[in-house]
């Protein structure tokens, strides 16, 4: 039970990490590689706050997410211009630096060994201790980024994404700031990729950089494309599918180390696969370059 | 890292590395204008192929390396021509092909990590680490034969793109992509052969270090992203001013790591990719019309 | 939308002073000075390569100009991103024609439509606030769709429009910015002889609101019949400036355009 439990939270985050890049490479085109990178920031902000400040789960998150806002921007307002190969490029790059950053700032990340300890969290006064108590907040996190992702797909904002992923220069020459909206939508999907850090870090009371590599972050792009985009649900089922999977290859007796690998090389695979014979992936509605069905 | 010599020599060092890394993709991207990912799979798979045949099957240096570079040649041709041909032919966009690269490198990277183990492993030569000590500076018998075979190997290229049929069919299919399409079968060829050069000048700087600092299943990411910034500094016209791409990387982050504290010695990477691509409007800006009649 | 307040009087609605261009070496644009007022419907003709789609992309903001200043309404615009002057009260249409062609007809003129203060990212989470606004806007966008003659295709995915349709969702998306000064860039070329009519048509009716209208075309009958001033632009250079009448009569500009 409490290994499901372990398993359900897990999907839960990788399910606020998919919906969350969904918002920017599914809505507006705007493929990242660094979502691994907001990720992790968020956790860390998470976990060093709680060990030399108070441990409130919403303190710690709020200060995550802002964070990773500041990030966002630090890319976003040098390379949010760019053609979309030039962007993941950019995105690519900040990936890996993030990465050596934690991995070397030893004073701060506690380097390679990162961060043990972190002290338990508490919302409101509930001390949240067993995986139950995760899988229920991580439900409700989960739940809420839905929601939030939901109403900007179908808000007027979501209209512009869209139109931004579909011929940017008309949507300028319809009065679009396009610049601005997507730094926007880059910004909030990055916070949310770090609210999800916030849930790890408490729920592991460990981190370290193993966990926001720049594989991390091709995976959680995997989950976007193959579970489809363009639809909300397209990238929870990815985010189950691609979590569940090394589980289940571990019950027939694969060991975790192989397990990872061979997930690894599904996915990858799978990318190049996906997008030959069915950019929706497996429910999406619209391909990356926003057209319906393979051309 | 007392002298200036010292600080020449390792950015001469570092650059000469680097310049083979740029040379190796921009020689590629010249004629594809295609940022192939899966590159740094082909460096991967080189490094391992090298300790493949050299540590593991016992095989002489002299024959291991040369059929390691081989390996790459083949491997990345190989790529090209099942991975982004079949995709190319059913009009993906680049981004999309981007994705696809990405996937591939993903895939033989946790193939290599299966069959080789995650961990550090490392290629021996007898006298790669004796040392050299020149006008002040030191550093290794390696290090010299990677500065030595990088200059040799540009050379080579240089002349090879300017002065052989192959390379100024290169050069022309670089400079309009729609060439290719009029040359047809041989246009095919040489993207072919483009893939086929790049991959074994990647297979060099990936045997060179494996010797100089071992080889796990990652070390094709940080490759990558020096190769990309070597393109994006060097110039993405020109195959060769990439390898003066990753010279000047090379130098810039020696004087960076004189400086700075260690873990920041990456970020200069990142900054000078991030600069550079905000000083170039014209090549890498999108999203807005721009229309001559 | 139209952040442009009711131009003063005597002030011309576009005013273009010494615009010049280049693309390595070739001249575009060579000091192009034009005064525009409202209401009207002024045509740009020339031979391929005059410049006629350069002018259009300089005053619209999506080419830097290497000299020479915009003003709309009285206000410089020069330097302004695209968007800025729409919101100034100048929109452009594509010689290709552009839109959103996984959405419907429907959804690409709400995406004109709809203001930059009901677009905002915060906004989106509640909904509430603006839903009576979108619902006013679903209306406007509709009657915007009738006015063109496409509201039995509103629902239809813009891919699936034919050309012609395609030319009239493109100036519904127009309209719908409230721009008072609409630049066309050729918008009955390639389109069947009905929905030139239509078109034309509209045209027309645009002016009679008050609206100005200048069209890039090299369909010179089209000019003849719904132009009130015709500007000639050869080799980057005005070289006629005048109505039909007294442009088109003359034999050297004619002769450019035997047809």
């Amino acid at each position: 039970m409490e290994y499901l439990l372990h398993i359900v939270v897990v999907i839960e985050i990788f399910a606020i990490l998919a919906i969350s890049l969904d918002l920017v490479a599914g809505q507006a085109g705007l493929l990242s590689l660094s979502h691994a990178a907001f990720f992790g920031i968020g956790a860390y902000a998470s976990a060093l706050l709680a060990l030399h400040g108070t441990a409130g789960y919403l303190t710690e998150m709020v200060v995550a997410m802002a964070t990773a806002i500041a990030a966002s921007l630090l890319v976003s307002s040098s390379s949010i211009r760019l053609h979309g190969e030039y962007f993941l490029i950019a995105t690519f790059g900040f990936q890996l630096i993030v990465f050596s950053v934690l991995n070397n700032w030893t004073a701060v990340t506690g380097g390679p060994s990162g961060l043990p300890g972190i002290p338990g969290a508490s919302i409101f006064g509930w001390q949240l201790r067993s995986a139950l108590d995760f899988a229920a907040v991580g439900a409700l996190q989960l739940a809420i980024v839905y929601l939030v992702v939901r109403l900007m797909v179908r808000s007027p904002f979501g209209r512009v994404l869209r139109a931004i992923r579909g011929d940017e220069a008309f949507a300028q020459s319809l009065g679009k700031n396009t610049v601005g909206v997507k730094v926007a939508a880059f910004s909030a999907s990055a916070a949310l990729a770090a609210s999800a850090g916030t849930l790890y870090a408490f729920f592991s009371s460990y981190i370290d950089p193993t966990s926001f590599t720049i594989l991390d972050s091709v995976l959680i792009l995997s989950m976007v494309l193959i579970g489809g985009s363009g639809t909300l649900h397209g990238p929870l089922i990815g985010a189950v599918v691609l979590v569940t999977l090394p589980e289940l290859l571990r019950q027939v007796g694969i060991s975790g180390e192989l397990a990872g690998n061979l997930r690894q090389l599904i996915y990858g695979a799978a990318l190049p696969i996906v997008i030959a014979f069915r950019p929706k992936g497996l429910v999406g509605r619209s391909g990356l370059d926003g057209r319906f069905g393979a051309k | 890292m007392d002298t200036v010599a010292q600080l020449v020599a390792n950015g001469l060092i570092a650059g000469s590395g680097y310049g083979l890394l740029g040379l190796s993709l921009g020689l590629i991207y010249a004629t594809t204008h295609f940022f192939h990912f899966a590159h740094g799979a082909v460096y991967t798979v080189a490094a391992y192929a090298a300790f493949a045949f050299i540590a593991l099957s016992g095989l002489d240096a002299w024959l291991g390396i040369p059929s390691a570079i081989a390996v790459a040649a083949l491997f990345g041709a190989a790529v090209d021509g099942f991975g982004y041909a079949p995709l190319r032919r059913r009009g993906a966009a680049p981004l999309t092909l981007l994705v696809a690269s990405l996937g591939i490198f993903v895939a033989v990277q946790a193939v290599l990590s299966v069959a080789f183990g995650p961990g550090v492993q490392r290629l021996h030569a007898t006298g790669a680490d004796a040392p050299v000590a020149l006008f002040g500076a030191r550093f290794t018998v390696l290090q010299s034969v990677t500065v030595a075979l990088s200059a040799g190997l540009y050379a080579l290229t240089f002349v090879a793109l300017h002065h052989s049929r192959s390379g100024r069919l290169m050069r022309a299919v670089g400079s309009d992509p729609r060439l290719a399409l009029i040359y047809g079968i041989e246009g095919e060829r040489v993207v072919m052969l483009s893939f086929a050069a790049g991959s074994a000048l990647a297979g060099v700087a990936a045997v060179l270090a494996a010797y100089d600092t071992g080889l796990r299943p990652s070390m094709g990411f940080n490759a990558l992203l020096v190769a990309v910034v070597a393109v994006v500094v060097g110039g993405v016209r020109h195959p060769t001013g990439a390898y003066w791409g990753g010279m000047t990387l090379g130098f810039v982050q020696q004087i960076g790591a004189w400086v700075l504290p260690s873990q920041w010695q990456d970020v200069i990477v990142y900054a000078i990719l991030i600069v550079l691509l905000f000083l170039r409007p014209a090549s890498f800006r999108g999203g807005s019309a721009s229309r001559a009649e | 939308m139209s952040g442009c307040s009711a131009p003063e009087r005597g002030v011309p609605a576009l005013r273009c002073v010494g615009l010049e261009k280049s693309f390595g070496g070739v001249l575009a644009l060579a000091d192009v000075t034009i005064d525009f007022t409202a209401p009207g419907v002024v045509a740009i003709i020339g031979p391929n390569g005059a410049g006629k789609t350069t002018l259009i992309d300089g005053i619209s903001g999506f080419l830097r100009l290497d000299a020479g200043r915009c003003y709309v309404g009285g206000r410089e615009t020069t330097r302004l991103q695209p968007y800025q002057i729409v919101r100034r009260g100048l929109v452009r249409s594509f010689q290709d024609v552009r839109l959103i062609q996984q959405e419907s007809a429907l959804d690409n003129v709400m995406l004109a439509l709809t203001r930059q203060r009901e677009e905002a990212l915060l906004g989106a989470l509640w909904p509430m606030r603006h839903k009576a606004e979108e619902e006013l806007n679903v209306t406007t966008a509709r009657d915007t769709l009738r006015f063109v003659g496409l509201d039995d295709n509103a629902e239809s995915r813009a891919s699936d429009l034919s050309y012609g349709q395609e030319k009239l969702l493109a100036l519904a998306c127009c309209l719908a910015t409230r721009s008072d000064i609409l630049l066309l860039d050729e918008p009955v070329a390639g389109v069947h002889p009905d929905t030139i009519v239509r078109i034309l048509e509209l045209l027309r009716r645009l002016k009679d609101d008050g609206k100005l209208v200048i069209f890039v075309e090299h369909n010179i009958d089209a000019v003849r019949q719904v132009a009130d001033r015709v500007i000639v632009l050869d080799q980057g250079r005005v070289i006629a400036d005048g109505s039909p009448g007294a442009v088109l009569a003359r034999p050297e500009i004619l002769d450019a355009y035997v047809s």
